[in-house]
């Protein structure tokens, strides 16, 4: 059933005339990022779509500005036209194979953080050293789907140069292992964890950053870390877990990769 | 693994001691009258927020902050040159592609 329109067709018609021009700097945005063109790829015409959406199912009641509320609807239009065009789908046969994984990442690094839709970098504060923890978590994300990519992308020889991510994964506990393992191998979202995991969402955001400068320490020191604990609030998936596997899933992948080999 | 919850065994249990006497609440004498508001600052622009728009100046030092903590983080790993590559574009585009220039508006 569709949402009942809020506004009067008025007053949806001249927010999408005050938010037009926001709505097209959305789109070159996107653009500029993944170097396609705004226009002739149609990313003008999904922002104004998304726009006209958002207009129709506004309601000024919840307390939301305007921009606050479309700008993650019209960022999401924008990125899923440029994946859509000829420009995207040319670059992908055509170019550097550096820049065709940096746009894949990129691609992924928008469902892994939605927040960057709104022009938000993940990251408890808003300092300077926020912002680099904000980076850090960017970065360390995208080696791991880097990693993905990778494996799927390349020969099973030139794999070997992905592996030390997944080398780094098989050593942490199953439960984290599985948890890296949907979210960014099999899509889920780190909600959809949680809601099979029967837990609450914050439980797996948390375990998820934990995950993440656990492997970032890893890098950035080159020496042995102390592996995360899974944390109380995920304990009964752990031990559901532990009762049907014994291995994680990267250890067992890279046990396979090693028997291959032989 | 270790359990976060070691077992800490009970001893003995006291007993509660009673509640003698529950004190009055003291009497407020006056409350001051709030002062006038002077006037209201405008919000700190440095604060990002969803809805906030970034400079060109500002992109830029973000997209340096991105190699500088890319070279922190990858400088002693083993990973190969080219996924270092590949990912550092990656965020760059990304940030790039999630602020909204002052200009375009």
């Amino acid at each position: 059933m569709s949402k009942k329109q809020v506004l009067t067709q008025e007053e949806a018609n001249k927010l999408v005339l005050e938010h037009q021009s926001w709505a097209e700097a959305i789109a070159k945005s996107v653009a500029r990022g993944w170097n396609v063109h705004w226009q002739s790829e149609g990313l003008d015409g999904a922002a104004m779509e998304a726009l006209i959406f958002c207009s129709r199912r506004y309601d000024p009641e919840m307390g939301v500005p305007f921009k606050s509320y479309a700008r993650r609807r019209i960022h999401e239009a924008s990125t899923e036209s440029a994946r859509k065009s000829k420009g995207w789908q040319k670059d992908a046969k055509t170019s550097k194979r550096t820049q065709r994984l940096a746009r894949a990442i990129s691609a992924d690094l928008f469902e892994m953080f939605p927040q960057l839709r709104s022009g938000v970098i993940p990251g408890d504060d808003d300092n300077d050293k926020g912002v680099r923890v904000g980076i850090q978590q960017l970065l360390i994300s995208a080696c791991v789907i880097s990693t993905k990519h990778g494996m799927d992308s390349v020969s099973p020889d030139d794999a070997t140069e992905f592996m030390n991510l997944a080398n780094e994964l098989s050593t942490m506990e199953p439960l984290h292992q599985l948890l890296m393992w949907k979210s960014y191998w099999e899509g889920y979202s780190l909600r959809g964890i949680a809601s099979e995991w029967e837990t609450d969402e914050l439980n797996v955001i948390r375990e998820h950053k934990v995950i993440l400068t656990y492997l970032q320490k890893a890098f950035a020191t080159g020496r042995e870390v102390n592996i995360p604990r899974v944390r109380p609030g995920l304990t009964d998936a752990n031990i559901t877990l532990k009762d049907t596997e014994q291995y994680g899933i990267f250890s067992k992948k890279i046990g396979e990769a090693d028997y291959g080999k032989r | 693994m270790a359990n976060d919850n070691d077992d800490k065994k009970i001893g003995k249990v006291q007993k509660s001691t009673t509640l003698k006497e529950i004190q009055k609440a003291q009497t407020i004498d006056s409350v001051r009258k709030t002062g006038a508001v002077t006037g209201v600052s405008g919000a700190d622009s440095s604060k990002r927020g969803p809805t906030r728009v970034m400079s060109i100046e500002e992109r830029d030092a973000l997209l340096n902050m991105v190699t500088e903590e890319a070279e922190k983080m990858f400088g002693k790993s083993k990973i190969s040159s080219e996924q270092r590559e590949a990912i550092e574009e990656a965020v760059k585009i990304t940030i790039d592609a999630s602020i909204v220039d002052e200009e375009d508006q």
